[in-house]
């Protein structure tokens, strides 16, 4: 398969782990996809000189966008479009509830949930989780050993029994896909 | 800790809610949770999240992402140009190429399914040389449902035009009587139709996926006899394997050559779905 078709095919997975990972959501994101972009971009320009098989192809793709994502982050000062987009969507948070009067959606506050967690963290859980990498796939993404990795997952999942304890104390919200219907 | 279970690490309890162990270290981590509850609440409390992730994230993968992409490695294509404008220059030419690959795809998948079939027939009907060693079929689920299921792949030619939509706004007078079949959440992954078939409690339903790879998966429900819900389990062996469950008072199956992260997950991300489902 030519490589446009094999990255046309990882796009939308790349795109989906792009907004989870700058916004919580997966609604669209400027920055996000502006990464994802330029990493399609600079991958097809490269073409077969980085001689990408299988699943190298996804691993480049996923190695690229964390790197970039983070000098973009550096680039700001680690406080830029991320943590701005995070104040958007802490709206149930008590810095953010003089500006934002109406009540967050169950998205939000989930967004605002993983938008809690540090970024590394983020990185790990998303790129196991979300995206379905293995452990030693997902270490060789992030440049860390495997026993990192999972440092890293453990203290995000600490974190969000932590938040999801105190936001919903009963019984937690249901995500509803909406593309589900009653079907006849 | 009970004696004779062998001790577990931190990262073997991740790596099972993650689907990230093999064969041998799952069944010690399951009887290590087992007889530690305190433990098998955090390992399902992760799985939960990680549910919840899926889920929450699964419209994503749904929607088309245009290659915006101006010229490069290919030289086939010209122009640079960024955002909606390059995603509308491509989108004609892309849409045509996909077309030209689809058709493809089902000969090739044709001919794959071909030996598959031979294969799961061989596999399914083969007397089992031991038990799974994820236990027998959970509670209230015949063995009969997961065979059928596994040869929903036999000789599956997907009918021209005959795929449609299923959704109608009568569903919401009736409440939730049938079972929920969500689409299923992973990339790549396109509906090359719709098997119906005789089940044991009445009619099964199947969706069969087709891969980039030209295998195919096939996510297969019909109604159970009681409400109870199990864990998912798997028959047979992995890449030809199937992973079952029940839930709301339904019997899920999928089978299909997908790795067993990739299965596992895949399951986790529907039962997620389903319980999603709140029938409004």
């Amino acid at each position: 398969m030519a490589l446009r078709d094999d990255l046309t095919l990882c796009a939308p997975r790349l795109c989906r782990y792009a907004r989870a990972l700058v916004t919580g959501q997966p609604g669209s994101s400027e920055l996000a996809d502006e990464l994802v972009h330029a990493v399609l971009q600079r991958t097809w320009e490269a073409g077969p000189a980085l001689r990408l098989t299988g699943r190298d192809l996804p691993l480049h793709l996923y190695s690229l966008f964390t790197e970039w994502h983070r000098e973009k982050l550096a680039a700001e000062g680690m406080v830029g479009r991320a943590h701005i987009e995070k104040e958007n969507f802490s709206a149930g948070g008590p810095r953010a509830a003089g500006n934002l009067p109406v009540a967050p959606s169950p998205r939000d506050k989930f967004a605002a949930t993983l938008l809690a967690l540090a970024l590394e963290e983020r990185e790990a859980l998303l790129l196991v989780v979300l995206e379905g990498f293995s452990y030693a796939h997902a270490a060789r993404i992030l440049n860390i050993s495997r026993t990192a990795l999972v440092l890293r997952l453990a203290s995000a999942r600490a974190k969000l029994s932590e938040i999801l304890a105190q936001e919903m104390p009963s019984r937690p919200a249901k995500t509803r896909p909406p593309y589900l219907r009653v079907v006849k | 800790m009970r004696a004779g279970v062998p001790p577990v690490s931190e990262e073997e309890l991740h790596g099972f809610a993650d689907g990230d162990l093999d064969r041998g270290r799952r069944e010690a981590v399951e009887a290590f949770l087992a007889a530690s509850p305190g433990d098998a609440a955090r390992v399902e409390t992760w799985r939960r999240q990680n549910e919840a992730i899926r889920a929450a994230f699964a419209p994503v993968e749904t929607g088309a992402w245009a290659l915006p992409l101006g010229a490069g490695a290919g030289g086939a294509e010209t122009g640079h140009a960024t955002g909606g404008q390059a995603e509308a220059n491509g989108s004609v030419a892309w849409r045509a190429r996909w077309f030209t690959r689809l058709v493809g795809l089902s000969f090739a998948s044709g001919a794959l399914l071909a030996v598959s079939a031979a294969y799961l027939a061989g596999f399914v009907n083969a007397p089992e040389p031991s038990p799974s060693p994820e236990g027998p079929a959970p509670g209230g689920m015949s063995d009969i449902f997961v065979t059928r299921a596994m040869s929903a792949l036999r000789a599956f030619e997907p009918p021209p035009s005959a795929v449609r939509s299923l959704s109608s706004r009568e569903g919401l007078e009736q409440g939730i009587a049938a079972p929920i079949l969500p689409n299923l959440p992973m990339e790549g992954l396109k509906l090359a139709g719709v098997r119906a078939m005789p089940g044991e409690q009445g009619q099964m339903s199947c969706l069969v996926y087709a891969t980039p790879d030209a295998a195919n998966i096939a996510f297969c429900v019909e109604k159970a006899s009681d409400p109870g819900e199990t864990v998912p389990h798997v028959s047979g062996n992995f890449p030809s394997a199937a992973i079952h469950w029940h839930q709301r008072g339904a019997n899920y199956a999928l089978v299909g050559a997908l790795p067993e992260t990739g299965l596992r997950n895949l399951a986790d991300a529907v039962h997620a779905q389903v319980e999603a489902f709140d029938g409004r």
